[in-house]
């Protein structure tokens, strides 16, 4: 017996074992089915153990786990407005550390923060969302901005809240569900201030801003533009109106542009196209002005265009060559010495001879060069770019150096600088240079620290059979394990009736498919034929799904019913097991009376101790009250032990509660008819206490299903998929959106929800995740049902089993596409911003409240000399001239104050080195909220060569206009006049003082007038002439006469514009006639040198001959040609003598003598009379005075000798005039002021052939009559040196003669 | 002009001192002619001309050769010789000037009125005389007058 026991024991224990192993791979299996979210709710039976809660817990904690790392807060409350719980994003939002932290009730959540609306209006309480879902409203995407009271910190917060209903209608729970939405609103703040920016930028009145389409015709040439968009500028620059030309082709609006020379289309095409940049200096002949453009694409196929309109310095500049030429012309008709020298001596200006002293020439002499400022710079980096901008004559674009202007505390960084040739003022080529800041572009915003999210996972590989199929049961699939387990393939399913290969017996298969229709919870066994046509016992489970698809669970229990048919028929021995197990043990007989318990029962069934005999039904009436799951009174025969005991009914794993004296506990009832021997003996029950199971469980249930309704609520996708990348499951919204089914997403359905151009990266993305365990994210387009494509960011965590093990990946999918693309705006709107920026030609700058610069352009650092580091520590104030600092102040006040909304003006600002420098400013105010913290964006343009130019025109007008007005030649500016095109004559425009001395026209009367009224002419004075330079601008000079005006002039011509001529007078009379005189002085001269050889030699020759004749008379003692001989000696001796002593007098006269006096005239007179007493007595000539007495002036003697010899050449020519009559006289003017003098006789007259020789150095017209023929000669040098003039008037041989004079100074002597 | 008529010499000489040496020269060296011995421009000009007082070609003949001094009172040598040029038969009239003027210029101009011959008067009496003697064989002896005159 002994022997027999002992087997028997082993034959127990191992059937233990068999029992505890099977225990433990059904609770797996259930676990599984618990995650399966269908969860064992239902059937409970096989968790009989203390681990199997654990595991419970552990699940739990792991949907906490999830929700809690959820990146979209979530929350429940209760319907009294307390929360239960929020996720760690939630608290995270509304700035909760902890769950401790957080408040129960809504109510007392305003001690924390208060809401605003998001346009910053503080929202009520009754308004908050939490009160809105209390009230029963469906909350959706409801924006608020959270304001915590604390630190002043905020969050845009986007609520949504589902109130949930239980099946009576009652309120139960609120469901909420939060996103933070804050950085979309820092975008679109950021968006709106950058199209403000650009809004001013785009609105300013200085430059000009147009976008362009590209219009390319099939080869892809672009053949033309449209005009998408025009700024105000636009208009105010070109004066073409916005509406006209908005939408427009360029070649309908500017029909011109094919012909003018440089390409538009090409070049602009091009950039529109390929990208770069262009910058341009244009004449627009048809709008007659000049533009400095520049060109850059934002987008492929469009360009655009900013210019600002530099016509008026070209004009100035124009101006100012024009000026330059004629003042060039007064320098280059200068006859020397003319130079401008500043105050420095620095040489502005200078003809031709003075830089000649100093070996310069006169462009080497004016200016300065880098070369002094710089010299490094000079050499090492602009000089080699200049060479080859000037080799090349072509723009070098982009070109990349190191910071070439960093001082050593910088840290230097990349320039792309751009070299061009320019053309300067004077047409020399210069270089140009533009640079951009490449500091790489900022990337997209930085990575956002995303929560995590945890989920355990379940799906893959689990040892369970499952299959999916239709409503229709239908379309199988199965997982691995049926084909297992069972051998079928879902080829074999899809071929024929696949039930009836499974279930043969018509009638079990129709039990069976009822089964399947009814959706009944819970474990069913069936027996399947397998393929190979074994029998196979399995419990199933099956589960719809939302979109009708069904999914059946199945376990292989083959092994657990072999074991039980084993344990059932070794019931009669039960009872010594029974003892042993922790379960409560009870054996009844088949009265359902307790024959046996075992402790664990008894302490189970508790006081009072159950006693053997009592009936089931005696015991639970007495003691106890049994209650169903679903809290239905059980009656004492429906207990399974009385069912199994009386009836022979076998209950498995029925869950029951049972109520008795002291206590409340569930347990697991599992009651089995005893067989023995066949027959029915009774009953076996077993009772596993699951008290504490059933509230873990509960727990977990609740957990579930909120975790079930989160998962399908949240603004956001979830999904879980296998370690392999499959998906398994997503939630609601995931099908809401895409309305694709789980299944068809697991065939295939990426095709059609992801974006084609995505499907391949999305993949590979996430397979490199999962392969190297990192959490995954990826942003990309999906397709709703409604076909439209919008933006997700799609993040993946694994989730590990409690071994850390990977089960599953669990993802969320964001909806980004607005936060794209504002954030797209932003960068296309900052990028915008960027080119104009950086490649403006005028600096821009953005100033905050307090005034001080916090955003420059590189442009304006070149202006002001200062780095950018430098310009963003400084205030407008810091830089304004001290003159202007009122002005700025006042204005900049005005335009907060937002008097208007763009404010222009000029002022000067403080260079680095101090220097001033003229700008114009340009501000318009960025409005935000906060008015007193306004910033204000500046676009500041250096006008200073503009106002050098200015100042230098001014100088030059001033140096014209001085030289104009004081100049001694006379100056007149015309205008041609054209008649249908032909020149046909000119007006005079300009005139200076000097023009009326020489032309005798008035200034008034000039000015306007056309040349042929003014001059009174037929055909314009000089037209050819002057037409000729006006057109070819190549001066001209020649000499006139003027008859009316008895003058002669050299005129100057030169264009200063075509179409415009000055002409510069040059009086050169009194020059002609210095010349005149010069050329008689010579010939006086040489006509006394000439005599001198003839009339001095000739008394010699005389003398000499007639001395040897005397010889030869005196030999031949002929006397009386002795006495003639003497004679002829003498006279030629005397003659000669005579001769000597007037010409020395001639010579004397002008050269040293005493000074001059004032005498009367009659004095002199009377002395000359009394020197020719002799004569005058001889000739018995009468001398009277006539005419008004007259004070003379200058040396008396001269004067003497003058009279002397007037009077002494009237008395000697007075031939055979009976009544000889000298009259010395005066004639008086008093008009004109002007007093002749006269001598004048009635003698023999002068033959009017005769009369040029008069004054002539020794002629005389009669060689019988005295005198040497230096006479006259004499009195006219005696008349010259006295400042006067002579002339004679006679009327010819016997009329007498005249000689009239003037000397210098006479003047009446008042009585 | 017939063979051994007497050579008609015009000369015009405003010093009479020049012109007393002068006519005393060919006096004293035989040149066997008639000189007609005016002082003036004027007066030659009125001669050769045959104007006033010289109208008559009987006591005013036509010269073979006219003998002028430059510097003349009046109208000058040089203008004479101008105004003879006017006339086709008097420009043909050999003309020899006999002056104190070196003159380049009045060298030029005279030639440049065609005169024949340019002499100037020495101061040394021998060479005058001498220089009167070779004239007088040159013009009067060896020179061919124009027989159409």
């Amino acid at each position: 017996m002994d022997v027999l026991e002992a087997v028997y024991r082993q034959q127990i224990d191992e059937l233990k074992d068999e029992v505890q192993k099977l225990r433990k791979e059904v609770k797996s299996l259930s676990i599984e089915c618990i995650n399966w979210q269908q969860i064992a709710s239902s059937d409970p039976g096989n968790l009989t153990s203390e681990q199997s809660l654990t595991d419970l817990h552990s699940e739990n904690v792991k949907l906490q786990n999830i929700i809690d790392n959820m990146n979209v807060g979530v929350g429940i409350a209760d319907n009294q407005g307390n929360t239960l719980s929020l996720n760690k994003a939630a608290l995270d939002l509304h700035g909760f550390k902890s769950e401790e932290e957080m408040f129960s009730r809504f109510s007392k959540y305003t001690e924390e923060f208060e809401l605003q609306y998001p346009d910053g209006k503080i929202m009520p309480l009754e308004e908050w969302p939490s009160s809105r879902a209390l009230r029963g409203e469906y909350v959706k995407d409801y924006e608020v901005k959270l304001i915590r009271h604390k630190t002043g910190g905020y969050r845009f917060i986007n609520y949504s809240a589902v109130p949930i209903y239980d099946a009576t209608g009652n309120l139960i729970l609120l469901l909420f569900n939060m996103t933070d939405t804050t950085k979309v609103h820092k975008i679109n703040e950021a968006l709106r201030e950058s199209e403000q920016r650009y809004w001013h930028l785009f609105n300013n009145k200085t430059i000009g801003i147009a976008h362009y389409e590209v219009i390319t015709n099939e080869e892809g040439t672009p053949v033309d533009y449209t005009i998408l968009r025009v700024n105000d500028a636009y208009t105010e620059i070109t004066g073409i109106n916005k509406e006209n030309i908005e939408g427009k082709r360029a070649a309908e609006i500017f029909p011109w542009l094919k012909s003018i020379s440089y390409d538009y289309i090409k070049n602009y095409g091009k950039i529109a196209l390929e990208g770069g940049e262009l910058t341009l200096e244009q004449y627009v002949r048809p709008l007659d002005q000049w533009f400095s453009i520049y060109v850059y694409s934002p987008k492929k196929g469009e360009f655009t265009t900013i210019f600002t309109d530099i016509t008026e310095r070209k004009r100035i500049e124009e101006e100012l060559k024009a000026n330059e030429a004629i003042m060039e012309s007064f320098f280059e008709a200068s006859p020397g010495l003319l130079t401008l020298f500043d105050q420095n001596l620095r040489f502005i200006r200078a003809d031709k001879l003075i830089p000649s002293y100093f070996n310069l020439n006169r462009k080497s002499i004016l200016g300065r060069s880098v070369w002094e400022l710089n010299r490094p710079l000079a050499e090492k980096f602009l000089a080699p770019v200049l060479k080859k901008i000037l080799e090349k004559k072509e723009p070098i674009l982009n070109m990349s150096v190191e910071e070439p202007f960093s001082t050593p505390n910088e840290t230097p960084g990349y320039w792309s600088i751009s070299f061009f040739p320019v053309t300067l003022p004077g047409g020399e080529t210069g270089l140009g240079c533009i640079g951009a800041n490449v500091t790489a572009l900022k990337k997209a915003e930085a990575n956002l620290a995303y929560e995590r999210e945890l989920f355990e996972g379940i799906f893959n590989n689990i040892p369970v059979m499952i299959t999916i199929y239709d409503p229709n049961i239908q379309n199988f699939r199965f997982n691995k394990e049926i084909k297992n387990v069972l051998g079928w393939t879902e080829e074999d399913a899809a071929h024929g009736d696949f039930m009836e290969k499974v279930y043969p017996d018509p009638e079990y298969r129709k039990k069976v498919i009822e089964y399947m229709k009814s959706l009944e919870r819970g474990w069913k066994e069936y027996t399947l034929k397998s393929k190979d046509g074994k029998d196979i016992d399995s419990s199933w489970a099956n589960i719809m799904l939302t979109s009708g698809t069904q999914i059946g669970i199945g376990i292989d229990i083959r092994e657990r019913k072999k074991a039980e048919e084993e344990l059932r028929a070794r019931a009669t021995e039960i009872e010594a097991i029974i003892s042993c197990i922790p379960d409560g043990i009870l054996v009844y007989d088949n009265n359902g009376a307790i024959i046996k318990s075992n402790a664990a029962a008894d302490s189970f069934l508790g006081y009072p101790k159950s006693e053997e005999g009592e009936r089931i039904s005696e015991r639970v009436n007495k003691h106890y009250k049994i209650w169903t799951e679903d809290e239905r009174l059980l009656k004492a025969e429906e207990m399974p032990a009385h069912k199994a005991a009386v009836l022979g009914i076998t209950s498995t794993n029925q869950i029951l509660r049972l109520d008795g004296h002291e206590q409340s506990r569930w347990f697991i009832f599992n009651a089995a008819p005893l067989i023995i021997e066949g027959k029915h003996a009774g009953a076996v029950l077993s009772m596993l206490d699951i008290s504490q199971r059933k509230q873990t469980e509960q727990l977990l249930k609740e957990s579930e299903e909120r975790f079930r309704l989160l998962a399908d609520n949240i603004s956001q996708m979830a999904w879980i998929s296998n370690t392999e990348g499959n998906l398994l499951w997503f939630n609601k919204r995931w099908f809401d959106y895409t309305g694709v089914s789980l299944e068809e997403m697991q065939d295939g359905g990426r095709n059609k929800v992801y974006h084609p151009d995505y499907i391949q990266p999305v993949l590979e993305s996430f397979q490199k995740s999962l392969r190297e365990v990192s959490p995954w994210e990826y942003i990309f387009p999906m397709q709703s049902k409604e076909g439209e494509y919008r933006w997700f960011l799609s993040r993946a965590l694994p989730i590990r089993d409690e071994n850390e093990n990977i089960t599953l990946w669990f993802g969320t999918n964001t909806d980004v596409t607005e936060q794209r693309k504002a954030e797209e705006a932003l960068r296309e709107s900052e990028q915008r911003l960027q080119a104009i920026f950086n490649n403006a030609a005028i600096g821009i700058v953005e100033v905050d409240y307090e005034d001080r610069f916090v955003y420059v352009n590189e442009r304006i650092c070149q202006i002001l000399g200062y780095s950018r580091e430098e310009l963003l520590n400084k205030t407008v104030h810091d830089l304004t001239a001290p003159e202007d600092q009122l002005y700025t102040e006042m204005m900049n006040k005005r335009l907060h104050q937002g008097e208007f909304d763009i404010l222009n003006y000029e002022k000067r600002y403080i260079k680095k080195d101090c220097t001033h420098i003229w700008v114009h400013v340009s501000v318009s105010a960025i409005r935000n909220k906060d008015r007193a913290k306004t910033h204000s964006i500046g676009t500041i343009e250096d006008i200073s060569d503009r106002k050098q130019i200015e100042q230098k025109l001014k100088d030059s007008e001033e140096k014209f206009r001085s030289l104009f007005e004081n100049v001694t030649e006379g100056i007149a500016l015309h205008d041609i006049i054209y008649k249908d095109k032909e020149p046909v004559n000119y007006r005079i425009t300009h005139v200076n003082p000097a023009y009326k001395c020489y032309c005798g026209i008035d200034e008034k009367m000039a000015v306007g007038s056309l040349a042929t009224d003014l001059y009174n002419t037929q055909e314009p004075p000089y037209f050819e002439k002057y037409l000729q330079v006006a057109e070819t601008r190549q001066p001209m000079r020649f000499e006139t006469f003027f008859p009316t005006m008895n003058k002669h002039f050299i005129i100057n011509v030169v264009s200063p514009k075509k179409g415009q001529f000055a002409t510069v007078f040059e009086d050169i009379t009194e020059q002609k006639r210095i010349e005149k005189e010069i050329k008689q002085k010579n010939e006086e001269l040489t006509r006394f040198i000439y005599t001198v050889s003839h009339d001095l030699k000739s008394p010699l020759v005389t003398i000499k001959s007639f001395a040897s004749y005397l010889k030869s008379d005196i030999e031949d003692n002929d006397t009386e040609t002795v006495n003639r001989d003497i004679g002829y000696i003498k006279n030629a001796a005397d003659k000669m003598g005579k001769l000597l002593d007037e010409l020395l007098e001639l010579s004397r006269i002008g050269r040293k003598e005493e000074a001059k006096v004032e005498v009367p005239l009659e004095n002199i007179a009377n002395i000359a009379i009394d020197l020719l007493a002799g004569r005058i007595k001889e000739g018995n000539i009468t001398i009277e005075f006539v005419g008004p007495k007259v004070m003379l002036y200058g040396h008396s003697q001269r004067l003497i000798q003058l009279y002397q010899n007037l009077i002494d050449n009237a008395a000697k020519f007075m031939g055979n005039q009976p009544n000889p009559k000298i009259q010395i006289g005066t004639l008086y003017e008093p008009d004109k002021n002007s007093i002749t003098l006269f001598v004048s006789d009635n003698g023999m007259g002068i033959d009017p052939r005769y009369h040029h020789k008069i004054f002539g150095l020794f002629e005389k017209l009669d060689n019988n009559s005295e005198g040497t023929g230096i006479g006259l000669a004499l009195i006219k040098r005696i008349v010259e040196v006295h400042g006067g003039a002579i002339w004679f008037k006679s009327e010819g041989s016997g009329e007498g003669t005249t000689f009239y004079f003037t000397l210098e100074k006479t003047h009446i002597i008042k009585k | 002009m017939e063979r051994g008529e007497p050579v008609t010499i015009l000369f015009i000489e405003d010093d009479p001192a020049h012109a007393e040496i002068t006519m005393r020269n060919f006096k004293k060296n035989r040149i066997g002619n008639q000189m007609i011995h005016l002082s003036d421009g004027q007066q030659a000009l009125d001669y050769l001309f045959r104007q006033g007082e010289y109208a008559n070609p009987e006591t005013s003949p036509t010269p073979h050769l006219i003998l002028m001094d430059l510097r003349l009172p009046k109208v000058d040598g040089l203008e004479v010789l101008e105004k003879l040029q006017s006339s086709p038969t008097l420009r043909c009239i050999p003309t020899v000037i006999l002056t104190t003027s070196e003159a380049e210029a009045d060298i030029t101009k005279a030639y440049n009125f065609n005169v024949n011959s340019y002499l100037v008067k020495p101061l040394d009496v021998d060479k005058f005389s001498k220089m009167l003697e070779t004239f007088g064989f040159y013009w009067i002896v060896w020179n061919k007058f124009n027989p159409c005159k």
